[in-house]
């Protein structure tokens, strides 16, 4: 393992019983994240994104597989070893109003982890922090005795990460931060994301089925299909040239706003998603492959280095690399 | 030729507020007509207002609504539903709440050919399946037997086009019939209007807060901001040369998947108004980098259909298109 890795997630596996019976939610899935990187989870609804975060976070339980922080296995921690990491490693959700308490003042909710984390700092310490941090995501003084059911959509998502990020951790999980706000409020969230990560020097793992987002955002993109990594990248390679046909597919269907782009696209054949409970033999996209070949039902492809450092797990990504020379 | 035509429609709570201010807009035969701006402008509610569902909650203070020359605002309301019924459909947003969990998806889509329409029940069993099979359901046989649980988000969402479409409406209504849907489906159903607007010829509003969705599918685009139209435009002049700051604003905040992020994204500060308590003046006004004191009084839509503006301080407008070369 490289010693810059801050995350290095192994086969990591997740199972849901359900009424259905056993659902692979997140199937064998690897990468590593190095400080201060974003990474981009991307991939369509049910595919495994917000599960692949909470089991990241130990919020819910692997069957297989082992996430390692900064070296040492998640599930070997001491306690006091636990709690730092929780201090380290914070979550930011989709619903903003849902997940802040509704008891608590925004300064409150804010001043809440300092308080948890670093009983240490007096209620002075706290205060100016808190100030600092709401201020850096654009909430001023008099909205701090305010209510969270006071608050728009976007207000809301701003206090969530002035929460997450009030401790400094080291990775901010980012659930579909912005996927439930207003296009232009959406844009500042994003900005103000970009700002904190170069100021802070966090890390992200930012969950998002907005592909144009993500590459504003994030150095590497994962892509996920039915629970397996397809495709693994630093963003500017995957945008510029996916390998994986997932991959191709997922950009090709992203809508551009400019009507002479928009107007020159030949139909998308995108097929439908298998379901998780039966997925496909082999290769678990090779229902919808428009480049599928006989092996592909046979043989599951592995997630193998392609190019550089990335990894791509598609028997014929080979094929199309020479195809177009 | 004109089809729909919305004259200064204003629609308020009851005893209330306004949520829309004098909105005009004329969507012409054949015409795909974009409504974009953000949760909270009056899109939805210019889109019910037009098919005659607006909540009990709200109602009509002014204007007309002309439907082929027709105001249906003065027709009698058995009337009003038979005229609608008969021309108009609607595509909502959500695809699982729009069809009935405990009916089969066949009945859902005839029902309405047979009791509103008066086919034979074998000619609308025909159109559902001839349909089912144009927006690429496969298997639409087992398909009309199904309950909608037993399909994805997907499938339902066009078994509703289908259903739309079935009885040849001349105007769709489709309330952010993409916005539920993974990026991949929302290709496909933009794929499927294209298709289906070109065979059959039906004009359609299309409400979205997605520039990107507007930008292939629509001819013409109003956009809307606290209530009002504050732009009307051809697709490719909005596009080009937007001349309200909000619509300005919002295509600036859009983030393109074809794009290196260099450019920092432009944002716009604040959020949309609560209609509750709207800003005097121009609604956009507490939120706009060109306000100045002249904006403190409503600037009127000025223009024609097919531009126009209200604001007091236009960016440059369509002069500005010609001369323009394509930016890249
Ligand atoms: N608590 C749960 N119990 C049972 N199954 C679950 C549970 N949560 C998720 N699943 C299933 O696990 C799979 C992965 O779900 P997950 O929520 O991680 O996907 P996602 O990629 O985050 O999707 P979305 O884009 O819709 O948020 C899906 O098939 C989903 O139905
Ligand atoms: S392994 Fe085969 S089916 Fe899977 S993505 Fe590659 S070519 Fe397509
Ligand atoms: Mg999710």
């Amino acid at each position: 393992m490289s010693t810059e890795s801050l995350l290095s997630v192994r086969d990591v596996t997740v199972d849901y019983a359900t009424g259905r019976g056993r659902l692979r939610a997140v199937d064998r899935v690897s990468f590593e994240l190095g400080a201060g990187e974003a990474l981009g989870l991307v991939g369509e609804s049910g595919c495994g994104k917000s599960t692949l975060g909470r089991a990241l976070l130990r919020l819910v339980p692997l069957a297989g597989g082992e996430v390692r922080w900064q070296g040492r296995d998640l599930a070997r921690l001491r306690r006091d070893e636990l709690r730092r990491l929780r201090a380290d490693l914070q979550i930011v959700f989709q619903d903003p109003l849902a997940s802040l308490d509704p008891r608590l003042t925004i300064g409150q909710s804010v001043a809440e982890p300092l308080e948890v984390h670093r009983p240490e700092l007096g209620r002075t310490a706290v205060r100016e922090r808190v100030g600092r941090m709401l201020a850096r995501v654009g909430l001023g003084p008099e909205l701090h005795n305010r209510y969270p059911h006071e608050f728009s959509g976007g207000q809301c998502q701003r206090v969530g990460i002035a929460r997450a990020m009030i401790l400094e951790p080291k990775l901010v999980v980012c659930d579909e931060p912005v996927s439930a706000l207003d296009v232009s409020v959406q844009g500042q969230i994003v900005e103000l994301l970009r700002e904190l990560r170069r100021d802070h020097g966090t890390a992200l793992v930012f969950i998002s089925h907005n592909l144009a987002v993500v590459r504003r955002l994030c150095e590497r993109v994962l892509v996920m299909y039915l629970g397996r990594t397809m495709e693994f990248a630093p963003s500017e390679e995957f945008y510029a040239d996916p390998l994986h046909p997932y991959s191709r597919l997922l950009l090709d269907a992203v809508p551009v706003p400019d009507p002479r782009v928009e107007r020159a696209r030949p139909p998308l054949a995108a097929g439908e998603v298998a379901s998780p409970f039966a997925p496909p033999s082999g290769c678990v996209f090779r229902t919808r492959c428009p480049v599928a070949v006989e092996a592909c039902a046979r043989d599951v492809p592995a997630f193998e280095a392609a190019t550089g450092s990335r990894r791509v797990a598609c028997l014929r990504w080979g094929d199309r690399v020479t195809a177009r020379r | 030729m004109t089809y729909l035509s919305i004259r200064d429609l204003s629609v308020r709570l009851r005893n209330g507020p306004p949520l829309l201010r004098r909105v005009s807009l004329d969507v012409e035969a054949g015409e795909v007509r974009a409504l974009v701006g953000e949760s909270g402008a009056g899109k939805s509610m210019i889109g019910k207002a037009v098919l005659g569902i607006l909540p009990p909650s709200v109602e009509i203070s002014g204007g007309q609504i002309l439907l082929d020359g027709t105001d249906l605002l003065t027709l009698p309301p058995k009337d009003r539903r038979r005229r609608i019924g008969a021309s108009c459909a609607l595509i909502p947003q959500d695809p699982l709440t729009a069809l009935n969990p405990s009916h089969r998806i066949g009945p859902q889509i005839t029902d309405r050919l047979v009791d509103i329409l008066g086919w034979t029940r074998a000619d609308a069993e025909a159109r559902a399946k001839a349909l089912l099979a144009e927006v690429q359901i496969p298997d639409p046989d087992r398909v009309l037997r199904a309950y909608p649980h037993e399909l994805s988000g997907g499938m339902r969402q066009r078994i509703l086009i289908a259903s739309a479409f079935a009885a040849e409406p001349k105007l769709i209504v489709a309330d952010e019939p993409t916005t539920a849907l993974d990026v991949t489906v929302q290709r496909q159903v933009l794929d499927l209007f294209r298709d289906l607007r070109r065979e059959l010829g039906t004009a359609l509003v299309l409400i979205t807060h997605d520039l990107g969705v507007v930008a292939g599918l629509c001819d013409r685009v109003a956009v809307m901001y606290a209530g009002r139209v504050v732009e009307r435009a051809t697709t490719d002049r909005l596009f080009a040369a937007p001349r309200h700051p909000y619509g300005a604003g919002l295509l600036a905040a859009m983030p393109r998947v074809d794009e290196r992020p260099d450019r920092p994204l432009g944002t716009i500060p604040g959020a949309p108004p609560d209609l509750r308590r709207p800003p005097a003046g121009c609604a956009f006004r507490p939120r706009c980098a060109r306000a100045a004191a002249d904006c403190a009084v409503a600037p009127a839509l000025v223009g024609d259909e097919r531009d126009a503006v209200a604001c007091h301080r236009p960016l440059a407008g369509p002069a500005a298109v010609d001369g323009a070369p394509g930016a890249p």
